[in-house]
This record gives structure tokens, sequence and C-alpha cells, in this order.
């Protein structure tokens, strides 16, 4: 049995070098460019979304450590306070408001929210998006949808 | 009261792509169109300051919507779809 000489063993294997080049400076980059994309709290994950507007994936356990790594400074604060006022059976529902608030964090989602308050998000009517959205609002609801036509 | 229904063009793009399978995008369907007529009935409060509500709901076993109400304008603004898990 012949073994690969070690030349050929690591020649398969991607080098970190200052000046990578061809097909290890593409795989370089291509981990880069994930790992830049993809942020880690922990063992939380986020991969927010990229140009084919796929949507942000988020994984984060509904434990308090987990939630506490993805919170501010300031929303840690208060979730401990809250954490340390609340009785037994209020636990589920601060555990889950705060988780909410994390998920929001890690996607990103509050510079969106902040862009919608002052007015500065560029949006669409939901009609645009779902053409046949009024007729199937007023199948359901027995009542025609106003938006913003009728405004 | 009834509010109108508003997208963010980055969701919007989402909701037509091909990403969003034929069930997802039924159940976000279903959702959009509960949310015009009662935004503070569906879903969980994240947070409420002044005219706006921002307020989350599950759109199957992985999908959750956040959108802002605006009483001001009375209008309820799409702003986040994610995928937990």
């Amino acid at each position: 049995m012949t073994r690969p000489s070690t030349a050929v063993a690591t020649a398969r294997m991607p080098q970190l070098s200052p000046e990578p080049c061809g097909k290890v400076r593409r795989a370089s980059h291509d981990l880069m460019a994930k790992a830049a994309r993809r942020r880690y709290v922990g063992n939380v994950t986020a991969m927010p979304s990229d140009a084919n507007a796929t949507p942000r994936r988020i994984s984060l356990p509904r434990t308090i450590r987990a939630i506490k790594q993805a919170l501010t400074a300031e929303q840690r604060a208060q979730f401990m306070a809250e954490l340390e006022d609340i009785e037994a059976g209020g636990l589920r529902a601060v555990v889950e408001k705060w988780w909410l608030t994390a998920v929001l964090n890690l996607s990103g989602t509050w510079e969106r929210v902040e862009q919608v308050k002052a007015g500065t998000a560029r949006t669409a009517p939901i009609e645009d998006v779902i053409p046949d959205f009024a007729e199937r609002f007023e199948q359901f609801h027995g009542q025609p949808y106003v938006g913003h036509v009728g405004r | 009261m009834s509010y109108s229904l508003v997208i963010t063009e980055e969701i919007s793009a989402m909701v037509k792509s091909p990403p969003m399978d034929k069930f997802t995008h039924a159940m976000f369907i279903e959702a959009m169109i509960n949310l015009p007529v009662d935004p503070h009935g569906v879903g969980s409060l994240v947070r409420s300051e002044g005219a706006f509500t921002t307020r989350t709901f599950s759109v199957g076993p992985h999908g959750l919507i956040t959108y802002v109400v605006d009483e001001t304008t009375a209008t309820v603004t799409i702003v986040d779809v994610t995928w937990l898990g």
C-alpha cells in the first residue's frame, strides 16, 4: 500500500497564506464572505438576507443565557430586572417577549422598524404585491378592503 | 377601524421570489388578510412607543412576520419576515 506523499496530502488542503491564489483564494474568499454574512452570538446564528431577498434565518434557543447574549446592555438590564420581579407563572411570557426582542436584534429588524417610524422606508401597497388582495379580503371578511385608494 | 396595509420593498421582493414556497405563501396571504381588521388582536406585542406598535406573528412552524402599526395614519407596515431554526 502506498501512502500519499506529504506534498500531495497538503496540496489538497486549503492553505492560509498572506497572498492566496487561484482556487484557494476563491475558496478563502467564499468562506470569508459567508462568515461575514453570518453573525455569531454564542450558540446563536443569524444569516441576514442577501441580494436575492431570501428570508433571514435565525436560530436562537429560548434560554435565558442565549437571550441575554443577543440583547443590548440596556435590554439585558431590563430583562434581568423583569426576571427578578416575575412570579413563576409569568416566567414564560417574559422569556417569550425578550426572546422575540433578541430575534429581532439578530435579524436587524429594529433598523427597519425605525425607518418605518421615521417615514423613510420604501414601501408599496399590499395590492401591488398580492394583486387579488382586495378580492380575497372581501371574500373572507364580507366587507371591502379600504386600503390606500379609499383614503 | 380598518387599517391600510403596506409592505417594504425588500419584503415585497421576498414574497414574490421563489424561496417562499406555495404553502408558506398561502399562509402569508392568509395572515395578511387578517391584519387590516385587527392588527392588535393577532400575534405578540414586542414594543409600543407613542403611536407606533411593533408586533410579530408566526407563519407556519418557522416563519415570523414583524409589522408596525401606526395609529396616526391607520397603517400597518410589514417590516420583516424571518425564518426561525
